[in-house]
């Protein structure tokens, strides 16, 4: 299934909610929680990632990964944690009303 | 990473630190799944393969996140980023005109041609016809002329100096008026060498220069009060001033020594005052004219030009020239009440404004390059548009394939820019230079035939427009198929190659169509133009030119008639004495520069004409080996011999309006002023002044019944007459070295002269038909060679299948003709209905001459053939592989 646009923008800070994590592990997050329903191509990952910094919704310094690799980790700045909760808010909202669209009986006829 | 063979990665300038995080990030990532990849057992490389894959584009990916992360925050930053990166669009551009110079230089020569070649004829016609001449409030300098209406010429008429005195004391609506002449004989002035040389001078009354205006470089100009107290003053023209005092300021108050006696040198004009005309270059008193040689202070003796200021409108408001001519016509019609034996019939006054009166009859020919220019323009810049689309549509999979790695439009649109610029630019800077070759190739090529060809020089204003319709045309084109990649967004670039090729194709087509039309336009007026100078130069003169050269003399010191025919005859015999020289004779006007005097006649029974109403001829006085040595045929009668009698030969024009026929007007008799005149012989008809006008009905007087001072001595010699020039001025010297000779040439030159107008304006047309041809055939050419290089492949399927080669090359250019056809037939039809406009210009040719029509079609129809036939030949010659591979 195709990701809707500006989806992506949103799982991306949901999966930093716990702590920093590296471009990798948010890809492996993102592919495991959605079990494989979702294809995120990876290379818009980064692209994402890059706009969300500019936007300052998170920020990233380098650190060391769990190998011992040198990695750029990312990490959800106040302004980021807003803007999660409002982008949750609002998409389930949208769910919602699609939800309700779709379950709708026949419409009356007037 | 090791790259695929024939891949060079461009290492990222040293400012883009972000690219380097990036491609470790994603090092990285790759890196990371790689090991899972492994560890859940697959090979090392089949775990890389899948990773880079999973991954996608990486380099898109790099440039996305670059791009994303580089954001407008970094307004400054970016715009440096920008300029060094159209930097390198620049070294592309220059790399692609080399990878195909061939389109490149076309545009290059189109721009270059429509830019130098409008600015420099508009350049030409600003100076003729838009510069201000060099007289305060020009709009109220007027040239001005006492008028008959009733008179058959028009009613124009010289002036009289008593006539300009009564004006100025009785009218109020001038400021100024002052009459002047040319035509009296210049002063003489001993030259350096000591041979004496006639400046050209004009003779003016107080008044002249008050209505002109124009204050002097030097000195002062004719004071009006001088006239009493000090005649003998003169004025330099600047060019004089330079030529025969060096431009020494200290001349003034100094004295010009003239066989006239000394003038005083009261001042010097500034430079471009050309007034009564171009070749003046003394300006005096009438003042100093003898009443024995011109008696002007006579009411009849009208001889005289008029230049008069008008009064300006009542608080500041236009001059109305309607009501002071109506107010100049009261004073005539009292004038014309208090001395009705001179001024009867002399109602009404003319102005036309000074401007007006120099530049009139170039007016429509100037406007009508002017409309030249226009279209020139406008196919030029159809043609680079051409060029340009015919490129951006090869282009577009590029800028589409670079789209959709990632290119942001902005990045496509600057290249664009930045190409079209790279072209605009250098072809205006060729034009321009172009323009400035051009302007005085064309200033000496219109030598004395254009009024006030010193204004000209090359128009900056012009050149900044058609520099700006050039590089508007090369941004605009060039932008469209990179602002339309911009707008298809990603993923769908295949798909729309050809669709858009199948458009470009219709616009190519809808490009070449105008071009065609308006070229077509251009070549039928210039065609038409140099039909009818073809037809001026055939006409017969009616004398044969070949072998004549003239001597234009005036003649001084000699007051008695018999005196000076003495000196004529005494010339005259030292001219036959020259080897070589096989006739010698005299008029007082050579055909072709003039027509000696108007005289009026009437039959001997007539009653008296009414005033303005009499019928005129020409009246030249001649020597009675006139006709012999010019070879003019004698139709009817016989010339008279032996002792000079009061008769006259007439010319078959006048032989037909008095008396019907030639053979009836032998030995008739013609009543002009108060004699009775016979008439003894009929001559042919001699082409004047103007060849486009009937010759005018002229008679031919003995000068000896009749003398003149002023002649041209006409020698007939065998072999060059230009190196008979030195004898001639030998011979004058050797009878009389006082006597200058105003100015020699050969009749053939004389002939020259009369048809140089309509000669420069046919060149002209000429030139911007064939420079319009040449665009529309590059134009054909560029919109056939890319319509066969779009269409290899088809050509190649087409010959692999066993078409024959004569076939695809008649299946290229048939389609290729099918817009020159169109246009061929929309242009001719646009050429006849402008054609009207030319035929005030055109003589012996109508305005809707066939052969014009047809041979401009066929012509055109010929060099879009050629043009579309050399791109097929190559198409039918491309290799079947290789066209198939070429997709």
């Amino acid at each position: 299934m195709e990701l809707v646009q500006g989806t992506l923008d949103v799982m991306i800070l949901k999966a930093l909610q716990w702590g920093p994590l590296h471009g990798y592990a948010i890809s492996r997050w993102i592919k495991r929680t959605t079990e494989d329903v979702l294809t995120v191509e990876e290379g818009a990952l980064y692209p994402a990632l890059h706009r969300l910094r500019r936007k300052g919704l998170v920020e990233s310094d380098w650190g060391v990964s769990e190998n011992n690799r040198r990695a750029k980790f990312y990490q959800l700045t106040p302004k980021g944690r807003r803007a999660l909760a409002e982008g949750t808010r609002s998409w389930e909202t949208y769910a919602r009303a699609v939800g309700r669209v779709l379950k709708a009986d026949a419409p009356e006829e007037g | 990473m090791r790259l695929p063979e024939g891949f060079r990665r461009t290492p990222p300038p040293d400012w883009v630190s972000d690219g380097d995080d990036i491609e470790e990030e994603i090092r990285f990532h790759i890196e990371s799944r790689t090991r899972e990849l492994v560890a859940e057992g697959l090979d090392a490389s089949e775990a890389r393969r899948r990773a880079c894959a999973e991954f996608g584009d990486r380099d898109r990916a790099v440039r996305r996140a670059r791009r994303e992360s580089r954001g407008w925050g970094r307004m400054t930053m970016g715009i440096a980023r920008w300029m060094a990166e159209a930097g390198r669009d620049l070294v592309v551009a220059v790399r692609q005109v080399r990878s195909s110079p061939g389109l490149f230089v076309a545009a290059l020569l189109t721009l270059a041609l429509g830019v130098g070649g409008t600015t420099a004829m508009y350049s030409v016609v600003h100076g003729v016809l838009l510069q201000p001449l060099p007289y305060p409030d020009e709009e109220r300098v007027v040239r001005i002329w006492p008028a008959a209406p009733g008179d058959p010429d028009g009613g124009r008429q010289s002036w009289s100096i008593p006539d300009m005195r009564d004006w100025r004391e009785r009218s109020e609506s001038l400021t100024a008026i002052g009459a002047y002449s040319t035509e009296l004989g210049g002063l003489v002035v001993a030259d350096g060498g000591g041979s004496p040389e006639e400046v050209p001078t004009a003779y003016v009354t107080p008044g002249f220069f008050e209505a002109l205006g124009t204050p002097p470089a030097l000195g002062a100009a004719l004071p009006a009060e001088a006239e009493e107290t000090e005649p003998r003053v003169v004025v330099l023209s600047d060019g004089y001033w330079r030529r025969r005092f060096g431009a020494d300021p200290s001349v003034i108050g100094g004295t010009l020594e003239t066989q006239q006696g000394g003038y005083r040198i009261a001042g010097v004009m500034p430079p471009g005052f050309a007034f009564p005309s171009p070749e003046t270059e003394l300006w005096t008193f009438l003042a100093n004219v003898s009443q024995s040689s011109v008696p002007w202070r006579l009411r009849q003796v009208r001889v005289f030009e008029g230049v008069a200021r008008v009064a300006a409108g009542p608080g500041g408001a236009p001059t109305d020239l309607a009501a002071a001519e109506e107010e100049l016509g009261s004073v005539a019609r009292s004038l014309a009440r208090d001395v009705p034996d001179t001024n009867e019939g002399i109602t009404s006054v003319e102005l036309m404004p000074v401007r007006e009166a120099i530049v009139g009859d170039v007016r429509t020919p100037l406007a009508l390059v002017a409309g030249a220019i226009v279209l020139t323009l406008l196919i030029a810049c159809a043609n680079v548009a051409n060029l340009l689309l015919a490129r951006g549509v090869m282009r577009r999979r590029e800028f589409e394939l670079r789209a959709s790695l990632g290119a942001g439009r902005g990045r496509l649109v600057r290249q664009v820019l930045v190409e079209s610029l790279f072209l605009s630019i250098s072809g205006g800077l060729v034009g321009a230079g172009l323009a400035v070759l051009a302007v005085p190739v064309l200033v000496s090529g219109a030598d004395g035939l254009l009024p006030r060809a010193e204004a000209i020089s090359v128009d900056g204003g012009m050149l900044l427009v058609a520099l700006a319709a050039a590089v508007g045309t090369g941004l605009l084109v060039g932008l469209l198929p990179a602002l339309r990649v911009g707008g298809t967004g990603l993923g769908s670039g295949r798909g729309t190659a050809g669709a858009g090729a199948g458009e470009a194709r219709g616009v190519l087509g809808g490009l070449v169509f105008a071009e065609v039309g308006l070229a077509v336009v251009l070549l039928v007026g210039g065609g038409l133009l140099m039909r009818s100078f073809a037809e001026l130069t055939a006409i017969d003169p009616g004398f044969e030119p070949d072998g004549l050269l003239v001597a234009d003399m005036v003649v001084s010191g000699y007051e008695e008639a018999d005196a000076y025919l003495g000196f004529r005859d005494r010339l005259l015999a030292e001219l036959e004495a020259i080897p070589g020289v096989t006739g010698a004779t005299t008029a007082k006007e050579f055909p072709t520069r003039g027509t000696g005097e108007r005289m009026s006649w009437a039959l001997p029974g007539d009653p008296p004409p009414v005033p303005g109403e009499e019928r005129t001829a020409q009246l030249l006085n001649v020597h009675h080996d006139f006709f012999e040595v010019m070879e003019i045929p004698v139709l009817r009668g016989t010339l008279p011999e032996g002792d000079p009698e009061l008769a006259l030969v007439v010319n078959e024009r006048l032989a037909r309006e008095a008396f019907g026929s030639a053979a009836d007007a032998v030995d008739a008799t013609l009543r002009v002023g108060e004699y009775d005149v016979p008439v003894r012989a009929v001559v042919g008809d001699v082409l004047h002044t103007d060849p486009a006008e009937p010759p005018p009905p002229m008679a031919y007087i003995d000068d000896r019944v009749n003398a003149r001072r002023v002649f041209s001595f006409i020698v007939r010699v065998d072999g060059d007459p230009v190196s008979f020039v030195a004898p001639l001025r030998r011979a004058v010297e050797e009878v009389d070295e006082r006597q200058p000779v105003r100015s020699v040439y050969t009749a053939g030159s004389a002939y020259a002269d009369a048809v140089a107008q309509p000669r420069f304006f046919a060149f002209v047309m000429t030139l911007f038909a064939a420079g319009a041809t040449l665009l529309a055939v590059v134009g054909i050419y560029g919109v056939v060679a890319y319509s066969v290089r779009r269409r290899t492949h088809e050509i190649g399927v087409r010959v692999a299948l066993g078409a024959d080669l004569a076939g695809v090359q008649r299946l290229v250019v048939s389609r290729a003709l099918k817009p020159v056809v169109l246009g061929l037939g929309v242009g001719l039809l646009g050429a006849a209905a402008l054609s009207s406009l030319l035929r005030g210009m055109l003589f012996g040719v109508p305005a809707l001459d066939l052969p014009t029509y047809a041979g401009v079609g066929l012509l055109f129809l010929a060099v879009a053939v050629l043009a579309s036939w050399v791109p097929a030949r190559a198409a039918a010659r491309v290799d079947p592989k290789e066209a198939l591979q070429a997709e």
